[in-house]
């Protein structure tokens, strides 16, 4: 497999949790505290296949995540963690561009799927 | 031991602490520095030696005697600030540093020369004796005018205790007569010298009054000296001692030099407390990182433990290997009240964020850590802000073991603690959600009212029955609760238990009761609230316009536009605004009617009774 996966989430154990069940099935996790690193660490490495984002961060939001790699023309798909299951986040995630949404308490069994899931069908529209 | 925080180590953190924080430590010098040159130019010595340096041009036929009593200084005194000899030339046009100035004379234990002016004497005979200048004399006694009075003491000037001048002795150099530009006072200067150094013995003996007779007649002088051993200071000008300096320093100067010490004390204290707290939080940071990485692969190992049997989940057994880390780790941390608190932050945070399976691991690893107790010890605690801690951890943790403890706060005086326990007891319950609020006394506000409907939206299959009970409740501020309940969650069958509370003695409540029917519209709502209108305070039947306003249909216009001419000035905005938000009401038919209203202010128009 190999391939990297950036989860940006503020709250540092649950950020680890991720990347420890995501590393188990065999992807390379790279880690942000908040949007703002996401974004650092997203113009410094090309090859990332896909974004976890938490909606609520310090200093950059998810969503502004999401808005601004739409502007910066990165196509990597994105999942959208959130806390806040309103219809009103749920559709303006959809509508910046998220591949998928998933909201609080989640499993991490679910999300991994979900995970693989994305992958799968970008690969598959890319191909 | 793992993660052992050796001295070595203290010190190299301490070294990094300095290495990071070079900026601040330059701060902290420079400070140091101006204030040790503030401190130091109010020391003593220098004020001595520095403060009162005066330059003085030679002029023409002057001579160093004659500049040393013109400032008040010894002869060698200028010569020793101007590195001169007695033998160095005096050139007109040359600039020499005065050292000292007069106060500093007497201050320094030198000798006032008193002059008892004699018959048939005047200024310039008697400055001429002292070789100084009649102007001087008057600067110095602070005269009027030139005519002085026989047997009046005047001071003529300063002798230098360590180097005593000739008083009766020619005083005046003899000044050579030169049409050069130099003056040449070196050939005189050497014999001054010699005569300096006979009589260069300073005077001796306690307050003495020297008496010398004057060749030319009756004429005195007195000199009245200070005796060495009374000058706190030694030749130097130094004090003693700190005794002798506190007791003749001068207030405001001794005020200033104290409150410059004590500055560099708070500066120097400050600067040391805020590097120890610097290096303490480097140690804590390092202490701080090693417990996350601890803690989030301990609880990974548990967490994403994959189990064989998954039936018996929710009482699984930690592994051998999970055991051991887990009593690791609580040895390690967990003694420290610091990282108990993190620990049940973090775990909170997680078990908020996962479900299943994971959530219920988050849950075991809390109880294991005993941190159960810990929050129920908050909730005991005297303090309430570390009570609504607890209460917030128990709701977050669903700790319903201490369900029976929050709900005992419900009523609680701090407002805070009660609303924090109010809103954890709501979302502890399984079912009939609100009905806590059957036993609260205390009064609700909107904004906690807001807090629990959207506490209460959280709970999945949230439950609202039974508000009837709230609506009986003997708080008003429940019954308003209740009665807003109603509204929000559309409650129509509910209407007639709402038009009830039409009769209740609150006004609160009545307005609330009002705003609700008028959500809940209700054909026989109309007719209660006509019908109780005459009777009804001035709010509650503003909110009775409003609610024709926005339910009324054109039957009740009439009544309105009659209201508009009330002469309760409230009453005929209500109307206004009534009329207004009718939706068949033409703005301008109300614009007319209000014009109207204008002109026929006078008339009289039907009591609010009458309708």
């Amino acid at each position: 497999m190999g391939m990297k996966i950036l989860v940006a989430e503020d709250e540092p154990l649950l950020r680890r949790l991720i990347q420890i069940r995501l590393e188990k099935d065999g992807y390379e996790i790279l880690t942000a505290k908040n949007g703002h690193e996401a974004i650092e660490v997203i113009t410094k490495t090309d090859d990332i296949d896909l974004i976890v984002t938490d909606i609520l961060m310090p200093f950059m939001t998810g969503l502004e995540l999401v808005s601004i790699l739409k502007s910066m023309n990165k196509t990597i798909p994105i999942i959208v963690l959130s806390s806040m299951s309103v219809e009103k986040t749920v559709l303006e995630a959809f509508r910046l561009g998220a591949n998928d949404f998933i909201t609080k308490p989640f499993s991490p069994n679910e999300l991994a799927a979900r995970v693989k899931r994305v992958l799968e069908e970008v690969g598959n529209t890319t191909k | 031991m793992r993660n052992n925080t050796t001295l070595k180590g203290k010190f190299y953190l301490l070294y990094k602490q300095i290495e990071c924080r070079k900026g601040f430590l330059k701060g902290v010098f420079i400070a140091a520095f101006i204030l040790s040159l503030l401190f130091s130019l109010l020391h003593p010595s220098i004020v001595k030696g520095g403060v009162a340096l005066k330059k003085h041009k030679v002029a023409r036929k002057e001579t160093l005697y004659s500049i040393s009593t013109k400032y008040h200084v010894s002869v060698s005194e200028i010569l020793k600030a101007n590195n001169l000899n007695l033998s160095s030339k005096i050139d007109t046009g040359l600039l020499l540093i005065i050292p000292s100035t007069q106060p500093s004379n007497v201050d320094r234990g030198n000798t006032i020369i008193y002059h008892t002016v004699a018959k048939k004497e005047t200024l310039f005979k008697i400055a001429t004796k002292y070789g100084t200048t009649p102007n001087n004399i008057i600067q110095l006694n602070k005269l009027t005018g030139n005519n002085l009075e026989v047997g009046v003491t005047l001071i003529v000037g300063y002798k230098n205790n360590q180097i005593t001048q000739p008083l009766n002795e020619a005083v005046v150099l003899p000044q050579k007569d030169n049409t050069g530009d130099g003056n040449s006072v070196s050939n005189t200067a050497t014999e001054v010298a010699d005569k300096i150094v006979g009589l260069g013995e300073p005077d001796k003996g306690k307050n003495r009054q020297v008496e010398e007779k004057d060749p030319n007649g009756g004429r005195t002088h007195e000199v009245k000296t200070r005796a060495p051993q009374d000058d706190p200071r030694n030749k130097k000008g130094e004090y003693r001692n700190l005794g002798d300096y506190f007791k003749y320093s001068s207030l405001p100067l001794l005020i200033l030099r104290i409150g410059a010490i004590l500055f560099i004390l708070a500066i120097v204290i400050i600067a040391v407390v805020i590097l120890t707290m610097r290096t303490n939080k480097t140690i804590d940071d390092n202490k701080k990182q090693q417990f996350d990485k601890f803690f989030q692969d301990l609880v990974a190992q548990i967490i994403f433990t994959d189990k064989e049997n998954e039936t018996d989940e929710f009482e699984e057994e930690f592994t051998h290997e999970q055991a051991k880390l887990i009593e690791e780790f609580e040895r390690e941390f967990l003694t420290i009240p610091f990282f108990r608190q993190v620990a049940i932050d973090r775990l909170i945070e997680v078990y908020k964020s996962l479900s299943g399976l994971a959530a219920k691991r988050v849950e075991n690893l809390y109880y294991e850590f005993d941190l159960v107790n810990d929050t129920l010890r908050k909730i005991k605690s005297a303090r309430w802000e570390e009570k609504v801690r607890g209460i917030r951890e128990v709701e977050q943790m669903h700790l319903r073991q201490a369900y029976k403890q929050v709900y005992g706060l419900i009523n609680h005086p701090n407002e805070m603690l009660r609303y924090e326990a109010q809103l954890a007891v709501l979302s502890l319950r399984r079912a009939r959600h609100l009905s806590f609020l059957e036993k609260l006394d205390t009064p609700l506000s909107a904004w906690q009212h807001m807090n629990l409907v959207a506490k209460l939206k959280k709970i999945p299959n949230y439950d609202v029955r039974n508000l009837n009970k709230l609506l009986d409740s003997p708080n008003p501020s429940v019954n308003v609760f209740a009665i807003r309940m109603i509204q929000d969650f559309n409650m129509v069958k509910n209407v007639p238990e709402v038009q009830r509370m039409l009769d209740h003695p609150n006004e609160d409540v009545k307005v609330a009761a009002i705003k609700t029917l008028s959500y809940l519209h209700n054909d026989k709502s109309i007719l209660k609230l006509l019908s109780a209108y005459p009777g009804e305070s001035e709010r509650v039947q503003s909110e009775i316009l409003k609610y024709i306003g926005v339910t009324g249909s054109g039957e009740h216009g009439g009544m309105l536009r009659q209201l508009i001419g009330s002469s309760n000035t409230n009453i005929s905005h209500a109307a206004q605004e009534a009329l207004a938000l009718m939706s068949y009401q033409p703005l301008d038919e109300l614009n007319l009617l209000l014009d109207s209203k204008t002109t026929e202010s006078t008339k009289a128009l039907p009591e609010s009774g009458n309708i």
